[in-house]
C-alpha cells in the first residue's frame, strides 16, 4: 500500500496520542486539523500550570524521532488561559478527534 | 570570529522585540492601555524568540525556515536548540492564541514568566552557542 499523506497523518496522530496519554492525566483530548495541509494538533488539558504545559510541548518532540521529516504545530488549550475556563470553545469547528489510549 | 551579517541582524531584531515585549509587560510604560496588553507582550516575545532561533540556525547551518512548522521542526531536531523547545512553543502558542482566540485571557504572571524567564532561556542559549556576549 502506498503511504499517502492521510495515512502518515493518522500514524503521527496515533503516536502523539500514545505519548500524551502518558502525561499524568493532564490531557483530556486530542484533535487534528489540517489548515492548508499543515498538521495542527489541539491538546485540551485540565487546568495546568505553565511548567506542566511546557513539558507537554516537550513530549511532542517524540514525533520527530519516529517521523524525522514531520512538520506539525501544537496548540495546547488550557482552561487556565480562557475566560470562564472554556478552552474547549477554542477548538476549530472542523477539528477531528483522535482517540487517546487508556493511560498505562 | 565575526558573525555573519544576517546573524547580527537577526540578533538585533531579537533584542528590539525583547525590549518591546518587556515594555508591554510594564504597567508604567503602558499606562494608557488597561488592562495592560499582556497578549501583545507574548506576541512580541515570540518574535524575539523567532529571531534568536533564526540567528543560530543561519550562523551554524545556513538555514532559514520558511514557516512555523518547519522552524519548530528545526528547533526540535537541532541540538542544542532542542533543549528550549518547550520555552519556544510556550511563547509561540501564547502569541498565537492571543491573536486568534477571542476568549483567550492569559494570566499576567504566566506572560511575565514567558517573556522574562522562558525567552531569556532561549536568548542565553543562543548567545552561548554563538560565543557572543549578550548586550
Amino acid at each position: 500500500m502506498a503511504i499517502t499523506p492521510d495515512v502518515r497523518a493518522d500514524a503521527i496522530a496515533r503516536r502523539l496520542s500514545e505519548e500524551l496519554a502518558r502525561a499524568e492525566g493532564a490531557v483530556l483530548g486530542l484533535w487534528l486539523t489540517m489548515p492548508r495541509g499543515v498538521l495542527t494538533f489541539w491538546v485540551l488539558t485540565r487546568p495546568i500550570d505553565l511548567e506542566t504545559q511546557q513539558r507537554l510541548y516537550e513530549r511532542t518532540a517524540v514525533i520527530y524521532e519516529c517521523f524525522p521529516n514531520a512538520e506539525f504545530v501544537v496548540h495546547i488549550l488550557n482552561p487556565e488561559w480562557y475566560e470562564g475556563g472554556d478552552a474547549a470553545g477554542a477548538l476549530p469547528p472542523d477539528a477531528q478527534p483522535i482517540p487517546l489510549p487508556a493511560a498505562r | 570570529m565575526a558573525l555573519k551579517p544576517e546573524t547580527a541582524e537577526h540578533l538585533a531584531r531579537a533584542e528590539r522585540n525583547r525590549a518591546i515585549a518587556r515594555a508591554l509587560c510594564d504597567p508604567q510604560q503602558c499606562s494608557s492601555v488597561q488592562p495592560p496588553p499582556w497578549e501583545w507582550a507574548a506576541v512580541a516575545g515570540f518574535y524575539a524568540a523567532l529571531h534568536y532561533v533564526h540567528a543560530l540556525l543561519w550562523e551554524l547551518h545556513g538555514l532559514t525556515p520558511h514557516d512555523h512548522p518547519a522552524r519548530r521542526g528545526y528547533v526540535a531536531r537541532t541540538a542544542p536548540l532542542n533543549r528550549v523547545l518547550g520555552a519556544y512553543d510556550t511563547l509561540y502558542d501564547l502569541g498565537w492564541q492571543a491573536r486568534y482566540r477571542r476568549t483567550f485571557r492569559p494570566k499576567p504572571q504566566e506572560v511575565l514568566t514567558a517573556v522574562h524567564q522562558q525567552l531569556d532561556t532561549i536568548r542565553s542559549l543562543v548567545y552561548r552557542v554563538l560565543s557572543v556576549e549578550a548586550p
